[in-house]
């Protein structure tokens, strides 16, 4: 994947250590308990806890122009410099992993933009945001 | 069927082991991942098997390697060799082996009913690791063998297949990784007419090359630590392959190390290493998940 110019200041600068401050780095049960089948807005991006390979109905919506589909994503994945810049589907089966995606963003991020979506609501405003 | 040494479960797989020094495997072993490989070289020569309890009590799955790679890298770097003639050199005159054998004797018998599972000692060919393996045999030890595809013959890896219930398969990590390709291939194939022979990836991350070949049980590497011996800071993946990095700032104040002065664990290297082990347990649950998946719906 091509590198993106925040990735290369990540790589030459010097970290204050700011945002690892405030990072969540729990394990326990996650605070977020999203359940199968749900979607969630998380700032730009779209969390689908659904299975990769059969919940394609579910998902498919919301891959707008511009949007990345991301499977399997690990915990920080929504605090990535990509993150910033992409609209993102992320599809994550696992209801614990896909709890801690919201507990981590919300923890750098706050809560704020973190909701869940009831019947293909929002699905214009991720196409926007491409 | 010899059954290899440890407390494994042959249905708790695909498995992530996480490799690196003593101090940061049981650091992340306590925040979080508790799969984790240790070389016997990385433990402390005053007391090694203190340190190996130490982590073992975090209630962690430890696979314990024997250190021997380290020892032929050690003497193929004093002796000006290459790496193959090196690895293929008997294990007696390797330097250090007089003391590395009895070390490995201790810890192993010390800790054997604990570990998850034991590597034996893989030096010299195909034939020398018979006679080391008889030798352990021999003291009652049950390590799971290594098989080197580049050089060992496929003959020898049905020979391990057939006659032990786990083997490892090295020769990964000096591979370059577009090389590794048709390793893994070869694995693959080869793991079909023997599936239920547990196969461990000696150097392997469980990237996206494992989510196309099921070429192993488990893996284990140091990619997991990236973030805590590379400027780039914490990469995060998603189906195993590399997806970006994070902002700068999440990346630990250089110098900020547990027991020095101004010492902060909100910025320092130890949260990294939480943060660190939190991504390597991700990596682990998505690659078993998709792994199962892939069972339930007979795609495998």
């Amino acid at each position: 994947m091509k590198r993106l110019p925040a990735d290369l200041h990540t790589m030459t600068t010097r970290s204050d250590g700011s945002l690892l401050a405030v990072a969540d780095v729990s394990v326990a049960d996650p605070i977020h308990q999203p359940t199968g089948g749900q979607v969630w807005a998380v700032g730009p991006h779209r969390l689908v806890v659904a299975d990769v390979f059969t919940g394609w109905p579910l998902f498919v919506p919301h891959l707008a122009a511009g949007a990345m589909l991301v499977p399997y994503p690990g915990p920080y994945l929504l605090l990535t410099n990509r993150a910033q810049h992409t609209p993102l589907v992320l599809v994550q089966p696992d209801t614990y992993l896909a709890g801690h995606l919201l507990d981590k963003y919300a923890a750098v991020h706050g809560t704020d933009g973190i909701r869940q979506l009831v019947d293909g609501q929002d699905l214009v405003a991720l196409g926007t945001a491409a | 069927m010899i059954a290899t040494g440890g407390t494994w479960d042959p249905t708790d797989r695909p498995i992530y082991f996480i490799a690196g020094p003593d101090h940061d495997v049981l650091d992340a072993a306590v925040a979080g991942h508790s799969y984790v490989l240790v070389a016997l070289n990385e433990l402390p020569i005053g007391d090694p098997v203190g340190k190996l309890n130490r982590i073992l009590d975090t209630g962690a799955n430890v696979l314990l390697d024997s250190g021997i790679f380290e020892q032929a890298m050690r003497h193929k770097r004093a002796h000006g060799l290459d790496l193959y003639t090196t690895l293929a050199l008997p294990p007696e005159q390797l330097d250090g082996w007089d003391r590395l054998w009895p070390r490995y004797l201790k810890v192993v018998k010390a800790c054997q009913d604990r570990l998850w599972g034991y590597v034996e000692l893989d030096q010299g060919g195909r034939d020398r690791k018979r006679a080391t393996r008889s030798r352990l045999h021999a003291e009652g030890l049950a390590p799971m063998p290594v098989y080197h595809p580049l050089s060992d013959g496929l003959d020898y890896f049905t020979e391990l297949a057939e006659g032990q219930d786990r083997m490892c398969a090295a020769n990964l990590v000096q591979t370059p990784w577009r090389a590794r390709r048709p390793l893994l291939a070869t694995l693959t194939a080869l793991r079909q007419a023997h599936p239920t022979t547990w196969v461990h990836l000696l150097g392997l991350t469980p990237d996206q090359f494992l989510y196309a070949l099921d070429a192993g049980d488990s893996a284990d590497s140091s990619t997991w630590s990236r973030a805590l011996r590379y400027t780039e800071g914490y990469r995060e993946i998603a189906a195993g392959q590399g997806f970006g990095l994070l902002p700068v700032d999440f990346k630990h104040r250089l110098g900020n190390r547990k027991g020095q002065p101004g010492y902060d664990p909100l910025h320092g290297r130890d949260k990294a290493v939480s943060m660190s082990a939190i991504g390597a347990a991700g990596r682990h649950r998505n690659w078993r998940n998709y792994t199962h998946r892939l069972q339930e719906l007979g795609l495998s």
